[in-house]
């Protein structure tokens, strides 16, 4: 259920960014350019139109990610327990002040290296070709 | 003959198109068109946008499918089998090539879809780069060489594959005019080398004037005419191919006996059943020759220069007769003598010409006035 929730919420920015992506390559041209070269439908996507967008699909990756980690209104609203509804439970059942702020500032690093790993994976790909 | 990895030779193959229709609603791109190329010979087609020779090619190419009639490779027919497995090599306007991949990588990307090993794939690329030249740029980047290597590239690849049949879809027209001068004349020669069987399709007429063994010229989808070059550009089937192919003067004239007399001159006719008439006659610039008049006396083919545009080596000249203007091309040196202003006396070469018959009076008494 959830799940589908973050789908829907991620959706328009995923969108957004794999659009940018798309209106920056000449898809048409290269796909039939695939195709004529003998390329079936799978392989113009997998092989020449997906590589193009690497930068766009992280860029859609990374927005993803950061509104999934930082989600709290839906989740707690419908009873489930992600991230933000655990620190927050935390927070309200620990008098201990040091745990409610080790364990935020776990979170946010998390959050940090997730993103610098997913953006530093994207340009070494990059700097491949 | 083909040259093959295996060197085997293989023979060009005959491509047939007969009664191929396609409509983009109610827009009729192509209508019936009947068109053969022999194995290994190279037909441009021409004509202006939305005449419907992109289309015919793309039709071959497989990347749409006709409406009606049928396209036949070497005896099969391949009208419904897929752009995928057509096995021609297309070579596409601009930016064609896959932007992640090198020169060599792009080359060998049709190989690798045909499971070729990487040893030989590479051996191939790097043969097929060296056809155009280009084996030394096998390991840069498209966005790292110019726009003509890019279509060399495009070109080897295509080849690459030893597809059945070429076809180049407005290969030059993104390039500047050196280069594409250039590559123009490597095409045909590398085309000729290979003996492949190719399509062209231009709306540069000198580009298919210079390099086709036939030159087809089309309008609202269909072939006006498809003859070898000379024939197109000196004895046109129609007005249009007239028209369309080099430039021309449209002079009225009457036709009697079999011969057009225009403003005095009597010219021979390129179809001799001609009735008798008022008729406009298609007159080329370089039939049109110019002498310098100082003691002016007013008559049919005396008229002032109104402006001399230089080509380089030849100039074109056009004269004002009072009731109509004429084109005449000179070379620079002729033209240099007559500058904006000067009288002149017109002669026309006698070479046979075209009459738009009585059926296109409208339009011509339109260009007179």
């Amino acid at each position: 259920m959830l799940f589908w929730v973050y789908v829907i919420l991620a959706l328009p920015y995923a969108y957004r960014a794999l659009a940018a992506g798309l209106n920056a390559i000449d898809v048409t041209t290269l796909s039939e350019a695939a195709r004529s070269l003998g390329a079936s439908w799978f392989t113009v996507i997998v092989r020449v139109i997906a590589p193009n967008m690497r930068q766009a699909i992280l860029n859609a990756l990374i927005l993803t990610a950061s509104l999934v980690l930082g989600e709290f209104t839906i989740a707690y609203l419908l009873l489930y327990d992600n991230l933000q509804v655990e620190l927050y439970s935390i927070s309200r059942s620990t008098p201990n002040a040091g745990v409610i702020f080790s364990t935020s500032f776990a979170a946010l690093l998390f959050a940090f290296v997730l993103l610098l790993i997913l953006s530093y994976a994207g340009r070494l790909r990059r700097g491949r070709g | 003959m083909t040259r093959t990895q295996d060197g085997v030779a293989r023979t060009a193959v005959e491509v047939r198109m007969e009664g191929l229709s396609r409509h983009y609603g109610p827009v009729v791109a192509l209508d019936r068109l009947d068109l053969t190329l022999q194995p290994g010979e190279l037909v441009a087609l021409l004509g202006p946008s939305g005449c419907g020779k992109t289309t015919t090619l793309r039709l071959v190419a497989g990347l749409e499918d006709a409406d009606t009639g049928h396209i036949t490779v070497g005896g099969k027919d391949i009208t419904r089998v897929s752009a995928a497995k057509r096995d021609m090599g297309m070579v596409f306007q601009a930016y064609s090539l896959f932007p992640h991949m090198t020169v060599r990588q792009n080359v060998a990307f049709g190989l690798r879809l045909r499971k070729v090993s990487g040893a030989q794939r590479d051996k191939r690329a790097i043969e097929m780069l060296d056809l155009v030249g280009l084996a030394t740029q096998a390991d840069r980047y498209p966005h790292q060489i110019s726009g003509g290597q890019q279509q060399r590239v495009a070109l080897a690849r295509a080849l690459a594959i030893e597809p059945q049949v070429l076809l180049l879809d407005e290969p030059l027209s993104a390039l500047d005019a050196k280069v594409r001068a250039q590559l123009r004349d490597q095409i045909r020669r590398i085309q000729l080398e290979v003996g492949i069987t190719t399509l062209f399709v231009t709306h540069d007429q000198e580009e298919a004037l210079a390099i086709a063994d036939r030159v087809g010229v089309m309008r609202e989808g269909r072939l006006d005419q498809l003859a070898p070059p000379t024939e197109v550009y000196s004895r046109p089937a129609t007005s249009f191919v007239a028209e369309f192919v080099g430039l021309s003067n449209r002079l009225t004239g009457e036709v009697r006996g079999g011969e057009v007399t225009v403003r005095g001159c009597t010219l021979p006719l390129v179809e001799r059943d001609v009735p008798d008439g008022q008729v406009v006659a298609l007159v080329r610039p370089e039939a049109v020759t110019l002498a310098s008049h100082t003691a002016p006396e007013p008559g049919p083919l005396v008229g002032t220069v109104i402006a001399v545009t230089f080509l380089g080596a030849t100039s074109r000249v056009t004269v004002d007769l009072g009731d109509t203007t004429v084109l005449a091309q000179l070379s620079t040196s002729d033209a240099s003598a007559l500058p904006a202003g000067s009288r002149v006396t017109l002669t026309i070469r006698p070479d046979p010409v075209l009459v738009s018959a009585s059926s296109e009076p409208a339009a011509a008494a339109d260009e007179e006035a």
